[in-house]
């Protein structure tokens, strides 16, 4: 529960040198985070927990079953004898059943195993995948294909059970038969391609439906043409089935990574009724809110959450709110884990590129931010607190709406007061030892004479000087863009040095300057670093590589994993008559 | 960590099941198995099926491949860099003067040089199959190592295998 506290009054809070102190809140009748007496007992279940579903234990016991028999069959070294019977007796009616015209069909569905079609439908989900930066589907769609491959592979030769005895073969084939690895690998293929592929629900079922009839066919298909015995397609076909259902659900969970062909980030949740009736029952149970309206918002400026618009009515009062709400899940902590990565590897150790360890410490750093920046008296939004939707998994972190407020950049002049304001936060987080790390047209917003600072999620404390001056410069160019270098220059004078804010400007190069800012720039005035270099003092470029232990593990270590993973995929090509 | 942990333990999963049993099911021993049963599937009308009676020492089994055609296996020498590849097909151009092969009445067997005297090339017929065995050395080997491989190589009959 936060309470509102005065800075000046608390001798714990930053030092507050030469700061000009100004409203910073919206005026707004809640409080930051309401009480709420009700608690869930100790010890209940989870509210929304992500399971594997009827189907999936299906599958995850029908899976442990076939070890179950892997193992009695390679204890024995031949096959269950009932399996044995089975398998002849099924053999034997199908193989009766031999027509020219059924032995045409056969060879024309046993096609479905063949390496072209099952690397089309391997390579054609990759290529979606990749088309919608899927990235996440897409580790866990290669992966689970490349494990039951070798798996098939390895007991394959470690079983040993050779194609069926005395039958006449009338199709292609090569080395032991059990489990069939045409069939596990169009198993894992269509089904995996079923679940990266097609939305839950209608879609997804008919897909399933489809590829449960093309596995049927296939293993029927191999049992007729005498290259299979039944229990190898089946077999094979379980294997792979569980393979990609099991993964799935446990590694790409719909409720964290639904699959979504409309527009928008692939980051960004879909608020479905579920997940809605989450939002609604976690509100009342935390913050006595009752949950009115729930909309996505300002996506577009978003990559790192699920940006939305809730309007909530207190419960006692009535009165009514609008709110901003993120959205927080496990898919955005991985996002933001490979960015810091890949920065560490690209640039270094730019500033504190250290991911969070889970998805409530990354909702409470943002929390924290925001309430310090408020405490610094950093024009911006009012903390609401955070919502928990899923232990661990999912959490709303809330704050109140700007209103009227509209993003700066080239199509909305702004007078010199507001550039003071976007200056005066600047030397105001310098002076408090903070940085907001993400100065861009998207967090700057205007209205009127005010500038507001938001998305405070990449804030720092104690930050280095040189994060300072690129805080500085990324301001001064935002403000350029609404106005012009002149004025923004003359004006910061005002609040800095002359040598910081060249500074500044030897610091702004690459990857320091955020990428809607680059973009905004090279759109509309492509001179405009130019023209600050120039009204600056000058100051040689401040390096932005920065080499350390840590960048050199984790480089290593990233290239090591791609190796393996090619080492894999090699070993994989290496049998192209095997699917 | 966790996650380090849980791929160290599926990849020791893998190379665990990679490794158990493999080379039991890849080598072609003279008698009623797997192997010897796969390659009898891929030459349906090969009344013999080539096999090793008894691994030379300092030899090991290296591949194992059958399919609807023809089956081969490999052995390695472990330290000479010897290699024998063993083929069976279901028929095969031998030329020369046969002979007949010490316990196998059907089987002729026609030996030939490799180009350079580095190795030795037998090729068996006998009724519904032939087998190729190409005996190579990194140089010209001595006379009592092919005669050594030679006796290695046999043959176990179709009618005395028991399918699974």
């Amino acid at each position: 529960m936060a309470s509102e506290t005065d800075p000046a009054e608390d001798e714990d809070s930053l030092p507050e040198t030469d700061v000009e102190h100004h409203d910073v809140a919206e005026d707004t009748p809640l409080s930051s985070l309401p009480l709420i007496n009700r608690r869930r007992p100790a010890g209940g279940p989870s509210p929304r927990p992500i399971s594997l579903g009827a189907t999936g234990w299906v599958w995850l016991l029908g899976g442990l079953a076939i070890l179950f028999v892997w193992a009695a069959l390679f204890a024995s070294g031949r096959p269950a004898s009932v399996i044995e019977q089975i398998d002849a007796a099924v053999l034997g009616w199908i193989v009766s059943l031999r027509s020219d015209p059924l032995t045409s069909a056969a060879r024309a569905i046993a096609l479905l195993g063949s390496v072209g079609l099952i690397l089309l439908a391997r390579w054609g989900t990759v290529l979606v995948l990749l088309v919608f930066q899927r990235g996440r589907t897409l580790v866990v769609f290669i992966a689970t294909l490349l494990m039951l491959r070798i798996a098939v592979s390895a007991l394959v030769t470690a079983l040993g059970r050779p194609r069926p005895w005395g039958v006449t073969y009338l199709y292609g084939w090569e080395g032991y038969a059990h489990p069939s690895p045409q069939v596990a690998a169009l198993s894992v293929a269509l089904v995996g391609s079923a679940y990266a592929l097609a939305p839950a629900g209608r879609w997804r079922t008919r897909a399933m439906i489809g590829a449960g009839v093309a596995i049927a066919l296939l293993a029927i298909a191999r049992v007729y043409l005498g290259v299979d015995d039944p229990s190898d397609g089946a077999f094979g076909a379980v294997a792979g089935v569980a393979a990609a259902v099991i993964a799935f659900r446990i590694a790409c969970p719909d409720e964290v990574f639904p699959v979504r062909y409309t527009r928008g980030r692939a980051a960004h949740l879909e608020i479905d009724d579920r997940r809605e009736d989450a939002i609604r029952e976690a509100l009342d149970e935390q913050t006595g809110l009752e949950l009115v309206s729930i909309e996505p918002f300002g996506e577009e400026s978003s990559g790192g959450s699920t940006p939305l618009q809730i309007e909530v009515r207190r419960a006692e009062s009535g009165h009514r709110e609008k709110l901003f709400g993120k959205l927080y899940s496990q898919g955005h902590l991985r996002a933001d884990r490979w960015y810091k990565r890949t920065r560490t590897i690209l640039y270094g150790e730019l500033e504190d590129e250290v991911g969070f360890e889970s998805v409530r410490r990354l909702v409470e750093y943002e929390d924290y931010m925001l309430r310090i920046m408020r405490e610094a008296e950093v024009r911006g939004v009012e903390p609401r607190g955070v919502v928990e939707l899923e232990p661990d998994r999912e959490y709303l972190l809330l704050m109140t709406m700007l209103e009227r407020a509209e993003e700066t950049g080239e199509d909305a002049e702004i007078s010199d007061a507001a550039i003071d304001d976007g200056l005066r936060i600047v030397r105001n987080l310098w002076d408090h030892g903070l940085a907001h790390r993400d100065i861009k047209p998207g967090n700057v917003l205007v209205r009127g004479d005010q500038v507001f600072l938001i998305d405070l999620a990449f804030g720092q404390i104690r930050p280095s000087a040189w994060r300072q001056v690129v805080d500085l410069a990324n301001m001064m160019l935002v403000l350029a863009l609404a106005s012009s270098a002149e004025r923004v220059y003359a004006r910061a004078t005002e609040f800095f040095e002359p040598d910081e804010i060249g500074e500044a400007f030897g610091a702004a190069r690459g990857p320091a300057i955020p990428r809607q800012l680059r973009e905004q720039i090279h759109d509309g005035n492509e001179d405009l670093l130019e023209e600050f270099h120039r009204l600056a003092p000058e100051h040689e470029p401040i390096a932005i590589q920065r080499w350390s232990v840590h960048r050199v593990v984790e480089t290593v270590r990233t290239v090591a994993i791609s190796l393996v993973l090619l080492v894999l995929l090699a070993v994989n090509l290496a049998n192209p008559r095997t699917p | 960590m966790r996650r380090t942990l849980t791929v160290a333990t599926l990849v020791a999963l893998v190379a665990a099941v990679s490794a158990c049993g493999a080379p039991e099911n890849a080598r072609p021993i003279c008698r009623s198995d797997s192997p010897t049963i796969l390659m009898a599937e891929s030459v349906p009308s090969a009344s013999l099926i080539p096999c090793i009676d008894s691994l030379p020492g300092g030899w090991a089994f290296d591949t194992f491949e059958a399919d609807e055609t023809h089956a081969t296996f490999s052995l390695q020498q472990q330290d000479g860099g010897g290699v024998l590849d063993v083929q069976l097909v279901s028929s095969c151009d031998a030329t020369g003067r046969g002979v007949a092969v010490e316990g196998f009445p059907t089987v002729q067997r026609y030996r030939s040089e490799v180009d350079g005297g580095s190795g030795v090339v037998w090729i068996s017929t006998f009724p519904g199959g032939c087998s190729r065995a190409e005996l190579t050395f990194p140089a010209p080997p001595a006379q009592a190592d092919v005669d050594r491989m030679e006796r290695a190589i046999s043959f176990f009959p179709r009618d005395q295998l028991r399918p699974m």
